[in-house]
């Protein structure tokens, strides 16, 4: 046997070991609290939407009202504010597709403004989720310097569990809840905004 | 036998201007999470629920275990287990070596410190950069983090500026954290473009799914796995959970009992190794096993790293994380390490007060104060203590042996603790003081907690 394979043949021992040492110790049998996963009793907003952007303005985020027809104007004011570098987009209203070429994810680091659609969001914590089914490369959305997410308000909800609930039957291959730009306060408990991933985060809600 | 709690802790308490710094940054940051807490009328309901699952998740663990392995394995993701820290580190050597990788990036995980991979790969000629800014501060500086979410809070930005000058060529004299983030920013950024492979950490792993979730502010893990082709994901097996709405109760507890937010940043969520890439898991056991074996200290396995005894801890706060000399310190690192290594950790049950606070504050409910009293009679018991603390050990025992004593003097340490004026709580005279600094007065005093827990029969 080469080093390898005595070395997988270990492992599999290790496998067995730690099932056995696990089954070796019956606990006592205690059942999930939660049935269909939800917890009642979580609270709730009367006015999700607005909870929403309270939540999104706390964690350094901006918020951008809009009708489905000016998605586009907005999209094209906040590239400019950030002056002319590499944008691209994927499902933004009003836009065509335009997403990074490229088969190395590393192009990605030329990015200065993504732009992508989120699923739902979150009003407790202004969690927005994103997937990267229509996504090239799932980097783009930390390794750009500037995030734009565009999601309707009807998709806004109180709170983590109705988010999980409706993500239940969801597989993304790849999938991250994004509240606010990247931060820190790994120096003396200062906050700073743009750590490693996005500098900025913009929000466009689409009502209507 | 390592050298003990107290003696540690000596310098760091000994400059006093400095303890004061880090424990009023500290509780800042309790602060912060009681704020969080209060704005959740559900709040103990949460910690409750969140109990449960994990007492569930830990009476199922080798079907869970079998059932995250086999959906990890259809999604693509290749699943490793290790018996000892040895073996993973092996593991991971192998697997890095595979790819002919040499410069590696790592995103916070306390596994792998726990682990000490990051040494273990040194010798095989793998450099290893930690991409955590806090964390990489503690490699810049050749220290180990102090603490498990906030790993530089020991340092001042005075030390990070000059840190940064001499290795990073950062202005000399700048303290800036603005400043000095971006600057670690620039940095890291090359680290990640030229890295052949990623090592992330787990805060939760879904046995329903196979997949896992990582949770950052800085976003370093999601650049740091979805550049290069490896993605080696390394958990201890109490991470699993049953089910994917389960992530709904620990995200709603998780960053608001660490660092007083509503979420973290990210909450990234890997079923999938990205487009033409690997993705690897490694399970790790290393004593874990042996712990869940204890029934008065299993629930220790229920942690999910969140820090917030730490933050509170009176012992903590003023004699500093490396006073520990453990990977995790504070309150659960005083209930993990004995119990794993009995010998060489068996002055940390005593560097506590038994205030209860960290019972208080655990977002899943580990009955800590109780654990840490179970493990000094166990220690006692062993006659593995050292001699100054034996007097008021007898004492402390008497008393919790006779609940109605403890009633009294409970109360009197109350009105104490009120009445007596800070200069000599805190002076250097009271031994005590040096490395205990009296607790506010409890929330829930331990004697409810005991009365509730069926500690009745004595009186
Ligand atoms: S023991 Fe509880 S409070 Fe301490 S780090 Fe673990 S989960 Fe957080």
């Amino acid at each position: 046997m080469t080093r390898m394979e005595v070395a997988v043949v270990g492992r599999t021992t290790s496998r067995d070991l730690i099932l056995n040492k696990i089954r070796a110790v019956e606990l006592p049998d205690v059942s999930h609290p939660l049935v269909d996963g939800v917890l009642t009793g979580a609270i709730e907003y009367a006015d999700t939407v607005g909870t929403f952007v309270g939540s999104a303005e706390s964690v350094g985020a901006r918020v951008h009202f809009c009708d489905t027809d000016s998605v586009v104007d907005i999209w094209h004011d906040i590239c400019e504010e950030f002056g002319s570098g590499k944008t691209a987009n994927v499902g933004i209203r009003g836009l065509n597709d335009d997403d990074l070429t490229d088969d190395s994810p590393h192009s990605a680091s030329e990015l200065v403004v993504y732009g992508t659609s989120g699923i739902l969001g979150v009003a407790e914590n202004a969690a927005i989720w994103v997937s990267d089914r229509a996504i090239n490369h799932r980097v783009s959305l930390c390794l750009t310097q500037h995030l734009v997410l565009q999601i309707d308000a009807k998709s806004i909800v109180n709170n983590m569990h109705d988010a999980y609930a409706k993500l239940q039957d969801v597989r993304d291959d790849y999938g991250v809840f994004i509240s606010g730009p990247s931060k820190t306060a790994d120096i003396e408990q200062s906050l700073v905004i743009g750590a490693h991933g996005a500098r900025t985060l913009d929000i466009i809600v689409v009502e209507g | 036998m390592g050298k003990g709690h107290p003696t540690a802790a000596r310098a760091f308490v000994d400059n006093r201007e400095r303890a004061h710094w880090h424990d009023t940054a500290l509780w800042f940051v309790r602060e912060k999470r009681d704020r969080q807490a209060g704005s959740l009328p559900e709040w103990e309901l949460l910690r409750e629920t969140a109990s449960s699952i994990k007492r569930h998740a830990q009476s199922q663990l080798a079907d869970y275990l079998l059932q995250f392995e086999h959906e990890a394995t259809a999604n693509g993701a290749v699943v490793h287990w290790a018996n000892t820290t040895s073996e993973l580190n092996e593991i991971v050597t192998e697997l890095l070596q595979s790819v002919d990788a040499t410069d590696v990036v790592k995103s916070k995980s306390m596994l792998t410190e726990e682990c000490h991979l990051n040494e273990h790969l040194a010798e095989e000629g793998i450099d290893v950069v930690d991409t955590d800014l806090g964390e990489r501060i503690v490699q810049m500086r050749n220290e180990r983090p102090s603490h498990i979410v906030l790993p530089a809070i020991h340092t001042k930005k005075e030390e990070v500026g000059e840190l940064f000058h001499e290795q990073l060529g950062t202005e000399k004299g700048a303290t800036d954290p603005q400043y000095l983030t971006e600057a670690a920013r620039q940095h890291l950024r090359e680290k990640f473009l030229n890295a052949d492979a990623a090592i992330t950490g787990v805060n939760f792993a879904i046995a329903e799914t196979g997949g896992i979730v990582v949770c950052t502010n800085e976003g370093n893990a999601d650049i740091g796995v979805s550049l290069p082709k490896m993605h080696i994901a390394c958990m201890g097996l109490e991470k699993l959970i049953p089910k994917l709405s389960d992530l709904s109760v620990f995200t709603r507890l998780l960053a608001r009992s660490a660092t007083g937010q509503s979420i973290t940043t990210y909450t990234s969520h890997f079923h999938k190794p990205r487009r033409g890439g690997e993705l690897h898991i490694v399970i790790l056991n290393n004593g874990r096993t042996e712990l869940r074996a204890e029934p008065e200290i299993r629930d220790a396995l229920h942690c999910i790293r969140c820090g917030a005894c730490m933050n509170t801890c009176p012992v903590y706060r003023r004699s500093g994380g490396h006073s520990y000399n453990t990977t995790v310190p504070g309150p659960i690192g005083s209930v993990l390490n004995p119990s794993m290594d009995p010998k060489e950790h068996n002055s940390l049950p005593f560097a506590c007060s038994l205030c209860g606070s960290c019972s208080d504050v655990c977002p899943v409910q580990i009955p800590l104060h109780h654990q840490l009293l179970t493990i000094r009679h166990s220690v006692k018991e062993a006659g593995g203590l050292a001699g100054s603390k034996r007097l008021s050990m007898r004492l402390a025992s008497m008393v919790f042996k006779r609940p109605w004593l403890y009633k009294l003097t409970a109360g009197l340490g109350k009105c104490a603790v009120r009445l007596t004026p800070r200069f000599i709580k805190y002076s250097r005279l009271n031994v005590w003081g040096k490395g205990r600094e009296l607790p506010p007065t409890p929330r829930g005093s331990f004697r409810k907690w005991y009365d509730k827990n069926g500690g009745s029969g004595g009186r």
